[in-house]
């Protein structure tokens, strides 16, 4: 039997005795394209973290691939939310992709292997040539792709993301949400997202977390599910529509 | 000038060519180390290491003198002074984050104090100010062997590492989702700035430790583009520091270790000046020649 790219039985996870995430029960398959939606401090993050084995559950079990979160730590590729970084760091584009392939060899320098397939991620990323460029000189923008390709050079099965898209422009969005469409054709992927309308239209399949963990297809979002999740705390808008020649 | 050259060669003067050896050998262990350590944003780490030393010193000058191991150098101590407070700091900023910074002050004063209380205690009269404040033309031979050992273990491991140890000053969380085992190599950071914290004990003394660790790879920072670059700025800094600091100090009867430190401070805040009026008056060219190109 196949085993599935990720799969959680009763997990639950406390900090300091305050549950985040509570009895999650779910599984996503290889190849998927899943979106994580819910509240903040609603334990999104704390979900990826588990996924990595970062955190260890308090009661049930997770697997990746059928095997410990652990074990599997480098199948996976995670981009963080957060792009704060020592901009006086004194470091090249190439040098920071360069990373996706550390832990290949115990000690000594990269191998000509890891600087190609650094090489390729960027060139994936149409950042081919910005790889000697120091990280301090580039826009925030192209920033978010070096750090996607440093992910990418990891060669990893499963891709999480969180909120890939919180820092840059609609346009860099856009693009982003393409590539990973194309990436989804050989890669899992577990995205966290606040933005519904990407979801509505791209995803099959979301997880809403907010302590509680329910996957549902997308088909079945409605409204009242949404509300519930965010308990009222926020309006619907549905962009959903194409505006043509920016009039409404 | 030709005062200090006629004073290298001049064999009834061995201290200041071991000076000058002791200080250009040191200064690669010091670029690369300081380069992590800046990056890394430790220095303050460096500077509890760097005073916990003189512990270490004061436990083997009194072992020496008082007990009568005379093999146990009071620079051992000061090596395992420093190794033990490497560990125990790392250890604290992993697994207790939040206190870091108290144990951090607490190792920094227990550790002087330590080290002041065996001085006194110690038959005979000890000067703490030549630990305090360094004094590089008292080297000695057998020290230079010392000093050459430990600088050739910091390289090599430095070198070996030298990927996992970028990796893990610039985003930590990274390197642990790569399988990279990081509270061992933090810890192996550590002890390799233990290591050279002693040597630069050494050279420039407790106080100054800080300063010689940092500056060079401060100014070097200005223009580097790779973490490597860094430090082979700063090694070439330091030699350069260095032996203006002893020439200086030689032929105007100045104390090596503040003379090294001064010249140094000088020429980072010179550069620092140069740097911003360079950006001012090239921000200036370039809008200057925007609006030519407009009209």
């Amino acid at each position: 039997m196949d085993n599935p790219a990720i799969r959680f039985e009763n997990v639950s996870f406390f900090y300091d005795n305050f549950p985040v995430v509570e009895d999650a029960y779910f599984s996503i398959s290889k190849g998927e394209f899943v979106s994580i939606v819910g509240p903040n401090g609603g334990g999104k993050t704390t979900l990826l973290k588990l996924i990595m084995g970062l955190l260890k559950p308090d009661k049930g079990k997770i697997w990746v691939f059928g095997k410990s979160p652990d074990s599997m730590r480098r199948k996976i590729g995670y981009l963080p939310q957060s792009l704060q970084y020592d901009m006086q760091f004194p470091i090249t584009v190439l040098d920071v992709v360069m990373m996706g392939r550390l832990g290949g060899r115990w000690a000594g320098p990269y191998s000509k292997s890891d600087k190609h397939a650094a090489m390729k991620a960027l060139r994936m990323l149409d950042i081919g040539d910005l790889a000697k460029r120091s990280l301090a000189e580039i826009s925030g923008g192209q920033r978010q792709r070096v750090l996607i390709a440093r992910t990418l050079a990891c060669e990893p099965e499963i891709l999480l993301l969180d909120e890939p898209t919180a820092n840059v422009d609609s346009e860099v969005e856009k693009a982003l949400y393409d590539f990973l469409q194309k990436l989804n054709e050989r890669l899992t992927v577990v995205m966290v997202s606040h933005d519904l309308g990407f979801v509505m239209k791209n995803v099959k399949c979301v997880i809403c977390v907010n302590r509680k963990v329910v996957r549902h297809p997308t088909s079945e979002i409605t409204p009242d599910a949404i509300e519930s999740l965010y308990r009222g705390e926020m309006r619907i808008v549905r962009h959903d529509r194409l505006f043509e020649n920016g009039e409404p | 000038m030709s005062e200090l050259i006629s004073g290298i060669m001049n064999p009834n003067m061995p201290f200041l060519r071991y000076a000058l050896a002791a200080g250009i050998l040191s200064s690669f262990a010091f670029g690369m180390i300081g380069s992590f350590v800046v990056a890394r944003r430790i220095s303050y780490i460096a500077g509890a290491i760097a005073h916990s030393v003189l512990g270490g010193i004061g436990a083997g000058l009194y072992l020496q003198n008082k007990i009568g191991f005379i093999w146990f150098d009071p620079m051992i101590g000061g090596v395992i002074a420093a190794l033990v407070a490497a560990i125990v700091i790392g250890l604290v900023s992993m697994y207790a984050r939040q206190r870091e910074d108290t144990v951090i002050g607490s190792i920094w004063a227990v550790g002087m104090a330590v080290g002041i209380l065996f001085i006194a205690k110690t038959p005979g009269y000890v000067d703490p100010m030549s630990y305090l404040f360094g004094n590089i033309l008292m080297i000695s031979s057998s020290d230079l062997w010392i000093i050459l050992g430990l600088d050739v273990l910091v390289l090599c491991l430095g070198l070996m590492f030298y990927n996992k140890f970028t990796a893990l000053c610039f985003d930590e969380e990274f390197a642990r989702l790569r399988g990279i085992k990081v509270t061992g190599y933090y810890l192996l950071m550590l002890c390799l700035v233990a290591v050279t914290v002693v040597l630069l004990v050494m050279v420039v003394g407790i106080v100054m430790v800080i300063a010689l660790l940092t500056i060079p790879a401060a100014v070097s920072g200005l223009f580097s583009r790779h973490l490597w670059q860094m430090m082979l700025f700063s090694t070439i800094l330091c030699i350069i520091f260095i032996t203006a600091g002893i020439g200086f100090s030689y032929i105007y009867d100045l104390p090596s270790g503040a003379t090294i430190i001064l010249f140094a401070g000088l020429i980072y805040i010179l550069l620092l000046i140069f740097k911003a009026l360079y950006r001012r008056f090239s921000h200036i060219g370039i809008a200057a020649e925007k609006k030519g190109a407009g009209d």
